[in-house]
């Protein structure tokens, strides 16, 4: 019976379907890096060069001679990301290719811990460029992990005033997306600081990746929100209630030895960080 | 880490699918490309449908007029149920029982727009729905109601002929001489009944089967089906029965309906709690008359549909529980009081049941000018031969439908107990299948056991009904259901028009894209946009999606995202 395609009132996310990666990765089951991966060329379409860093980014477009990501990717060794960064780009201004966008992918603790001091100086060169850090949060202290959860990436390189700088999940595809559609616009060094459930990491079944990382926007300890220049706030996604923290924790293997006692340290500390970021978004 | 199926879900547990169910091995951990569990497309059975004793398809019809196409949705109605319009005024909706979207902010109106899309039916220029080709097989149906008529709708639509005996001067049983015209108007069943006499169905009417013409014959019909409702009103047994101005509920509802004149006093005393005694009392008090509802039970064991018994009492009729009648005053030939003693509950006995018993003592008289007798009908079946068997309630059949003399089906409320006009229907439309098989010469055993049961089994889907805890909670957010619309109480009770009036279509479409069309993929992208392995696209210009399996590492995350369940997993073997 249903044989005419439905109008679009149906669906929940308003995304772009034009598809630039294609399947054949090889990642790990339910990991948020491939479907980054995709919603990120989704906004900033095909004129785009990926320079990747040793991670687990480097499964997300392919083994061997195969890519799934259907743009350039450039794989830097161990931190050194940042320089290829700025080798390209001064090599894509020096032709004149001022369209073509060059993205630092990079995941996980890694570019906390390197790719960050690279791209500390790349941003003092005011470097024009997009750094995406995909998040897993495995640098977390798993013993009691209350002040990892903060955002601080994206507070450090927004108080050093970088153009643009924002938190993105992959449980919600349309801010995803939007965001960098956005960050494409403007020049300078932008930062883009992805949410991403790492199944085997976090200790949960693949199918709940989705459910879990919206699960951090909803008990706010992973707010989606932007900095422009290193002033202006704006908090992307206001969840209609905000879930206890406990919501999120719960379920994951990684959290399994938290008291009662510490959830509500990090919860206290969630709504605060919740509040105080609602207050520089009214400033 | 194991996951569980909930059953019962806390809202601080993370909602989870039961579908999305990945085994252990793949849970966490490297992937493993070459054998893991595949998604697939598996469209479920929504509550809605099963709720429905007429079988309707109504998420295909909820869905088909959220996209605006309303004749393909009243077509997809009158697939099954030659009644949309009736059953959009006075079904009591069941099918509202069981949906799912009750669980969060109030259920879909399901018959609004089933009578939304049966009035916008009647107002356009369209082709009939076309029979197969005629066949030579005959069948006699005695009783032109519901279960009568969708039965001969159904034969005829299959290509037999179908001739309809019915006693009264006009056909549609209830639906002409029960329901009232404020909750049906006739305007409304005559062109549903035309539409079913355009198929080349005949109606006889004026022939009473067993005085006007014998069972016997109608033995050169192939097969026979009987469907003759509850027509007889039971006698009261108290002395004054027999006085003048004493009447039988059905006699005044019949007598209203078929427009005839009706002599009763001022003041009425309607005795009884079914469908029968709160029309009869919402009649009376259109007419006129100052009628009381008086009951023998408590309020809650009154069989009458709820929602007409509110309307009874927002009229200002009022409705005395537990009061039973004891003797009628008769002074002149004319009853002239009645008699009451208050009932209570007795202790529960050792089935835990609370019984009616007389309160001492507690006897009160009311002064009337007359008396209805509105305690529920029985079957009028003594034309009956003593092979077919029958007992005081009713017809004794098989699987729904089998009596116990071959070629002979009975449906109904007869066959089934007193029930509904959507059970009616149902129990006519398994009947014409039955017939079918019978007519076709298959045996009794070929046909399936299914069709003995309440609920018309779903036609393509898997089987299996999505519940509220099977759905994706967090993409439904609340949106208060379109609400009802009655004709205020003043105007409503000076005339017979209809009390609820219908909706725009605009608030139908927003009403129908309320639904949540469980267990059914209504190409909403999700699973599509949440793949991490980009192994979903959309069919070149048809609905629906592919699976490209050789891509998918078995996540599962396309059956946990689902909003409504309409993917599975399966093993790969
Ligand atoms: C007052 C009243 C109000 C109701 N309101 C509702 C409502 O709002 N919603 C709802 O869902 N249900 C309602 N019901 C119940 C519903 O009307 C019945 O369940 C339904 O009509 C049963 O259909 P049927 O085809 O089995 O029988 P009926 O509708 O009773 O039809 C049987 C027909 O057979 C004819 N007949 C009987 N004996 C013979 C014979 N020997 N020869 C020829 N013809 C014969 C009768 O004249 C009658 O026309 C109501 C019932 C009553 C009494
Ligand atoms: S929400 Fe729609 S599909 Fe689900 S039970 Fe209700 S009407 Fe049926
Ligand atoms: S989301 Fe994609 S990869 Fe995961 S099970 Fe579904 S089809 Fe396979
Ligand atoms: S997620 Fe949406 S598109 Fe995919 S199967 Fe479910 S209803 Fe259909």
């Amino acid at each position: 019976m249903r044989h005419v395609l439905p109008r679009s009132q149906v669906q929940n996310f308003k995304i772009p379907k034009m598809e630039i990666m294609g399947s054949g990765h090889s990642i790990c089951p339910g990991c948020g890096i491939s479907l980054s991966l995709r919603y990120a060329l989704k906004g900033l379409g095909r004129k785009t060069i990926l320079v990747v860093p040793a991670c687990c980014c480097s499964n997300a477009d392919g083994s061997l001679l195969y890519t799934a990501a259907n743009v350039p990717v450039f794989y830097a060794a161990y931190g050194t990301a940042a320089f290829a960064v700025s080798g390209i780009r001064a090599a894509l201004d020096f032709q004149g290719k001022t369209d073509v966008q060059v993205v630092l992918w990079a995941a996980d603790s890694n570019n906390r811990n390197f790719e960050f001091w690279t791209m500390n100086g790349a941003d003092r060169r005011e470097e024009n460029f997009i750094c995406v850090c995909c998040d897993d949060q495995a640098a977390i202290k798993a013993r009691f992990p209350k002040s990892d959860f903060r955002g601080g990436l994206v507070e450090i390189m927004a108080a050093r005033g970088i153009s643009y700088a924002a938190t993105a999940s992959v449980a919600y595809p349309d801010d995803f997306i939007d965001k960098f559609h956005k960050a494409k616009r403007i020049n300078g060094t932008r930062l883009i600081h992805i949410h991403l459930p790492c199944p085997p990491l976090w200790k949960i079944s693949a199918n709940l990746s989705i459910q879990m990382a919206r699960l951090a926007v909803q008990t706010r300890l992973f707010p989606l929100y932007e900095v422009e220049n290193g002033e202006k706030y704006t908090v992307n996604v206001i969840p209609d209630r905000g879930f206890p923290v406990e919501e999120f924790l719960r379920p994951q293997g990684r959290f399994q030895h938290l008291t009662n006692m510490q959830t509500e340290v990090i919860q206290k500390d969630v709504e605060r960080n919740w509040k105080s970021l609602l207050n520089r978004a009214a400033e | 880490m194991t996951q569980k199926t909930e059953q019962s879900r806390s809202p601080s547990e993370p909602y989870s699918s039961p579908h999305a169910q990945v085994p252990e091995r793949h849970a966490s951990g490297p992937n493993t490309p070459f054998q893991h569990p595949e998604p697939y497309f598996n469209d479920k059975t929504s509550p809605c449908n099963m709720g429905c004793p007429a079988g309707e398809d109504i998420v295909e019809a909820i869905y088909l007029t959220a996209e605006g196409r309303f004749q393909e949705a009243w077509e997809l109605i009158l697939q099954e149920n030659p009644f949309p319009g009736v059953c959009g005024r006075v079904c009591p909706h069941p099918c509202e029982s069981e949906c799912n979207r009750r669980e969060l902010d109030g259920a879909i109106c399901i018959h609004a727009v089933e009578r939304f899309l049966a009035d916008y039916g009647r107002s356009i220029p369209r082709s009939r729905p076309k029979s197969r080709p005629q066949r030579s097989k005959q069948v006699a149906i005695v009783g032109s109601g519901p279960a009568g008529l969708s039965c001969a709708y159904h034969l005829a639509l299959m290509g037999y002929g179908a001739t309809v005996f019915e006693a009264l001067p006009k056909a549609g049983g209830m639906l002409r001489v029960g329901i009232p015209r404020y909750r049906l108007p006739r305007a409304v069943l005559d062109q549903e009944i035309a539409d079913i006499r355009a198929l080349g169905v005949e109606i006889r009417t004026n022939t009473l089967v067993g005085r006007d013409i014998t069972l016997d014959q109608l033995r050169g019909f192939d097969a026979l089906f009987i469907a003759t409702g509850f027509h007889r009103g039971q006698k009261m047994d108290v002395p004054g029965e027999e006085a003048r101005g004493v009447f039988s509920g059905l006699e005044i509802l019949k007598r209203v309906s078929l427009g005839e004149k009706i002599r009763i006093g001022e003041q009425v005393a309607v005795i009884g709690g079914g469908n029968t005694a709160v029309h009869v009392a919402r009649c009376l008090l259109r007419l006129g008359c100052r009628p009381t509802i008086l009951y023998r039970r408590s309020r809650g064991e009154m069989t009458a549909i709820d929602k007409e018994i509110n309307g009874a009492q927002e009229e200002g009729i009022e409705i005395i529980c537990l009061a039973a009648l004891t003797q009628i005053l008769v002074r002149g030939g004319w009853a002239k009081g009645v008699e009451f003693v208050k009932m209570r509950l007795s202790r529960p006995d050792e089935s835990g049941r609370r019984r009616q018993v007389p309160k001492k003592g507690s006897n009160f008289w009311l002064k009337v000018d007359g008396v209805v007798s509105a305690i529920e009908e029985l079957a009028d079946i003594e034309f009956l031969p003593d092979d077919i068997k029958s007992e005081s309630q009713g017809i004794l059949v098989e699987r729904g439908c089998f009596t116990s003399r071959k070629g002979v089906f009975a449906g109904g409320d007869v066959a089934t107990g007193r029930a509904t006009v959507a059970h009616a229907i149902g129990s006519g439309n398994k009947a014409a299948l039955a017939i079918e098989r019978y007519l076709k010469g298959e045996d009794f055993f070929s046909i399936p056991e299914s069709l003995g049961t309440d609920q018309i089994l779903p036609r393509k889907a898997d089987s299996g009904v999505v519940r509220f805890n099977d759905l994706n909670p967090v993409y439904f957010k609340k949106e208060l259901p379109v609400p009802l619309r009655a004709r205020p109480v003043k105007t409503r009770v000076k005339g017979f028009k209809e009390v609820y009036s219908g909706y725009k279509a605009e608030e139908i479409v927003t009403e129908a894209q309320r639904c949540f069309s469980c267990g059914v993929c209504n190409m909403c992208d999700n699973c599509l946009i949440f793949c991490p392995c980009i192994a979903i696209s959309r069919r070149r210009g048809k609905f629906g999606y592919k699976i490209d399996v050789t891509s998918c590492d078995g996540c599962g995350i396309c059956v946990q995202e689902c909003p409504r369940d309409a993917l599975s997993f399966r093993k790969v073997p």
